[in-house]
């Protein structure tokens, strides 16, 4: 064999160690959770190590699910009624706020860039500006606001909340968007007689299409993700998502470890999905939304 | 079909101007290419026109009615993009007819207004394709085609055909001179390429920084450049500009070398020669010049030849193909009558 | 005559414009700036439920927030977050990235993989990782055991330093995808050129790295380092799942919660969110004036 081709065999050597290291990192705290919740609980609790399900049950799943069961001898209620509480309200509010944050992002960001109006630029700088606000900094006098406006522990007070917390990022990204759209593409529509809001309409949205996907795609896992937001703003399960159902898991008498990784899985499958066919917009949206 | 008349127009950004008074008519029917450098503002004057950019001053009338503050689409106008501008989404078809849609007119005055224009470019076949499946050329017919179905008064174009590969665009330039001559429609046409404007337009302005230079026709540019700039700008390869002395019907251009004058003009000078009109002559011809060759470049239709003369470089151009190589000294003249002048301080025509 | 006519017009196209950002202003008005405003003017009072009235006290409730020995201890963990949160991030994250610049089969698979971490709930992400950290019956304990590299169970947020170390990695498991994605972004904007430039130079792959890549992807990585460390400083979600409210690993965002809606003192956590605040925005301050300015390049 020649140097070069030894040197060449050694780099992608290299390259396919530091591939499947990276895959592990990135993929194997998720399988080894999709492990346990496969595992029976005394298998769970044994001393021997395992790295893949002997003796796979659905056991788990079938608790969260409705299934009573019995467990350290005793007859345990079933969590299907709070999970699936959870689960509703995880899917509701996520894709609320997702469609109220892209429809005032789409809309909104095509103004600011194409609209000349007074306080325009000041404004965008102030509502990006607040991407480096930390939550809390405004949740202490927001609980206030919401208990006054009766709008605590309610989908429409959390649904604002989220948008409020996520429209900034979205804005943002759809700005990048329009901005790299052709700007002779919407005065030929002008000539060609459109109103300005018809040519957003017809002619500016459609085209934005790959954009809106991801701002949407980013908006919901942020949603879907959210913890600190509901745990003050959703006490109860009238709004409480999994994010915060799942700890409270941990607390109670006992711990089952079994039971949180099935659950883990469940909330979890969501990004995945997204993440699997969407990957695409995502990491172009990151990639937008991240550099200047 | 209209007249347009741009009267003293004028644009600021802010407080900087960026145009400075421009004033021309375009008759009905008529074919005007806006040229100039980049940069000069034929963009910026084609688009206000066309509405899209705000007149800081002055006015633009179409057929007689200021249009200063009326919308594009109500100015009765057509554009053709630098990109083309097709809506990527829509077909051929939709693309063409999207403006008569808005309009309100009824699908089947749509589909014949559209059929006609498609037959007129060649397009019939492709009128189901999007945009991305068309070749360059053919994009550029439909950015046309989407143009004439709405019959206007006035055709805008803008740069529309410096996309387009060297070969496409000597074909483009003629389809689009001949559908000029068939829609008779008025056009306004910007391009940075002198040729472009010389082959296709009835009338050529030529604008510099924001002001015009000379507007008139092609051939009149040529013959008669009001100034230094135009006289440099039209013509390819570029004329010949030496600065000199003038006084006594001669122009000294340097210290041992004056040149006969049929004018009587005096003081500081540019004289102009074309590269055509530059002849080989014997030597010791009366008001000849004798130049080492520096460059010669060939394209087989003609034969370009850079020459020194002391300081000054001179440039000639010859069809009939001379046996001139590199390092030669020639003997060239200026052919009699055919010199420019040009005062060195305003740099306008004095002869 | 036509400049009142134009004037006119513009108010059309700004009539339109401020009616499409009317839900802007209002969402962000009303759910961000105005609580900001109230949190900076309360923050000088005793707003506290369980106590009557609520006097101004000037500034107290900042001279609490950095004179209490909690707080403080807090302040402290953060800072320890931040300084190992950064270093795991942008150390594998370039290397990631480097790598996912290299690949170029399966790179859009690889590359959904790496970012799937970020993509997934901060919270499920520490309950998953709580379970590997099982005293009992986790896999690290049990990798560790098989390995011979330790003998019997490790509790491992018995020890605070462990405990740091741990919600830090789980912490940059999370994040250090959004890293890759900025420096890949970066790595993917310089010319291939310039590399077959230097190869016939005769630099070697390390000192390509040194000399060409590193200095073209500054920018990238000034807002890499600035993400990560605003992140790192409002880390909330992992130490809160894997160890609660203790104080051996209470970040300055769990204080603030505990102060805030545990303890009831609601002034005292608008001022300590408000430091934070200051804290990330001069973060991003630095970043941006001393790396990004810097080192551009056109």
């Amino acid at each position: 064999m020649t140097p070069r081709a030894t040197k060449r065999l050694a780099t992608n050597a290299a390259l396919t160690l530091g591939a499947a290291l990276l895959l592990i990192w990135s993929l194997g705290p998720i399988y080894w959770s999709l492990v346990a919740s496969l595992t029976p609980p005394n298998a769970l609790i044994s001393d021997n190590l395992h790295l893949w399900p002997v003796t796979p049950t659905w056991e788990h799943y079938a608790k969260l699910f409705g299934a009573t069961s019995t467990s350290q001898g005793n007859q345990v209620q079933s969590v299907w009624p709070q999970f699936r509480a959870a689960l509703l309200n995880s899917i509701i509010t996520s894709l609320a706020a997702t469609i109220v944050t892209v429809a005032i992002a789409a809309v909104g960001a095509w103004a600011f860039v194409r609209l000349k109006f007074p306080g325009r630029d000041a404004l965008f700088i102030a509502v990006v500006a607040t991407l480096a606000v930390p939550g809390f900094t405004v949740l202490i006098p927001l609980y206030r606001l919401m208990i006054a406006a009766g709008l605590i522990d309610t989908y429409t007070g959390v649904t604002l909340i989220y948008v409020s917390a996520f429209l900034p990022l979205a804005l943002w990204l759809m700005r990048s968007v329009y901005q790299a759209m052709p700007l002779s593409l919407e005065e030929a529509a002008w000539i060609d007689g459109a109103s300005k809001f018809y040519t957003l309409l017809r002619i500016v949205l459609p085209l934005a299409g790959p954009g809106l996907v991801a701002c949407a795609i980013l908006t919901f896992l942020s949603a879907w993700g959210q913890f600190m937001i509901p745990l003050v703003f959703s006490p109860s399960l009238a709004t409480k998502p999994l994010t915060v159902l799942i700890p409270e898991f941990v607390t109670r008498n006992y711990v089952d470890y079994g039971l949180m990784n099935a659950a883990g899985i469940i909330a979890i499958v969501p990004p995945i999905i997204l993440v699997l066919f969407l990957n695409r917009f995502l990491v172009q949206g990151l990639m937008a939304g991240a550099s200047k | 079909m209209a007249q347009v008349t741009i009267h003293d127009l004028t644009k600021s950004y802010g407080t900087t101007q960026v145009m400075h008074g421009v004033s021309f008519d375009v008759a009905d029917g008529e074919f005007v290419a806006l040229v100039g450098p980049s940069g000069c503002g034929k963009s910026t004057l084609l688009r206000m026109i066309a509405g899209l950019e705000d007149i800081s001053g002055g006015t633009v009338s179409i057929g007689g009615r200021v249009v200063n503050e009326v919308e594009p689409k109500e100015r009765d106008i057509a554009m053709v993009f630098q990109n083309y501008a097709l809506y990527p989404h829509m077909s051929v078809r939709e693309n063409m007819g999207f403006s008569l849609k808005l309009r309100g007119e009824s699908r089947a005055d749509i589909e014949k207004n559209v059929a006609i224009a498609a037959e007129i470019l060649g397009l019939t076949p492709y009128l189901d394709r999007m945009p991305k499946q068309l070749s360059g050329g053919q994009r550029q017919r439909v950015a046309m085609g989407r143009a004439i179905v709405r019959h206007p008064a006035v055709f805008l174009f803008d740069e529309p055909l410096s996309n387009l590969d060297a070969a496409l665009r000597v074909q483009m330039r003629a389809e689009i001179r001949s559908l000029h001559e068939r829609l008779g429609s008025t056009s306004i046409f910007v391009t940075h390429d002198q040729v472009e404007a010389m082959t296709m337009a009835d009338r050529i302005v030529v604008m510099r920084a924001g002001r015009l230079e000379q507007a008139g026709p092609p051939l009149e540019l040529y013959d008669r450049p009001q100034n230094a700039f135009v006289a440099g700008f039209i013509g390819s390869p570029a004329m010949n500009l030496l600065p000199g002395q003038a006084g006594g019907g001669q122009v000294r251009l340097s210290a041992d070398l004056t040149l006969p004058l049929d004018s009587t003009a005096t003081g500081s000078v540019l004289y102009g020669i074309r590269p055509e009109h530059l002849e080989l002559v014997p030597t010791g011809t009366p008001g000849s010049i004798i130049a080492k060759v520096v460059v010669v470049e060939s394209t087989g239709t003609a034969m370009f030849v850079g020459c020194k003369l002391a300081e000054i470089t001179l440039h000639a151009l010859f069809t009939d193909r001379p046996p001139v190589k590199r390092g030669d000294m020639i003997v060239l003249r200026p052919r009699p009558g055919l010199s420019h002048l040009f005062d060195a301080e305003t740099q306008m025509r004095i002869g | 005559m036509h400049t009142l006519a134009s004037r006119l017009r513009l108010t059309r196209d700004g009539r339109l414009g401020l009616l499409l950002v009317l839900p802007v202003i209002l969402i962000m008005g009303g759910l961000v700036f105005f609580p900001l405003i109230a949190s900076l003017i309360e923050s000088f009072f005793r707003v506290e439920p369980m106590k009557p009235g609520s006097p101004f006290v000037g500034i107290k409730n900042y001279v609490t927030v950095m004179t209490d020995r909690t707080v403080l201890a807090a302040w402290g963990t953060t800072a320890v977050y931040v300084i190992l949160a950064v270093v795991i991030e942008t150390g594998g994250g370039l290397m990631a990235a480097l790598l996912l610049n290299r690949i170029t089969i399966g790179r859009r698979w690889l590359l959904a993989a790496v970012v799937l971490p970020w993509c997934l709930p901060p919270v499920i992400n520490a309950i998953i990782w709580g379970w590997i950290f099982n005293p009992s019956y986790g896999l690290m304990n049990g990798l560790l055991q098989a390995t011979g590299l330790t003998s019997g169970n490790h509790v491992w947020f018995n020890d605070r330093g462990t405990g740091l170390v741990l919600i830090s990695l789980v912490h940059a498991w999370r994040m250090m995808p959004l890293t890759v994605i900025i420096l890949l972004a970066a790595l993917q904007s310089i010319p291939k050129e310039l590399y077959e430039a230097a190869k016939l130079d005769g630099a070697t792959a390390l000192q390509s790295l040194r000399q060409i890549t590193l200095p073209l992807i500054a920018p990238g990585l000034a807002i890499a380092l600035s993400q990560s460390t605003v992140f790192a400083i409002n880390l909330f979600d992992e130490a809160w799942i894997l160890n609660g409210a203790s104080t051996d690993t209470r970040s300055i965002t769990i204080q603030t919660y505990i102060s805030a809606f545990q303890n009831l003192k609601l002034s005292v956590g608008m001022a300590l969110s408000l430091l934070i605040m200051v804290a990330s925005l001069a973060v991003s301050a630095i970043y941006v004036l001393r790396v990004y300015r810097e080192t551009r390049f056109e």
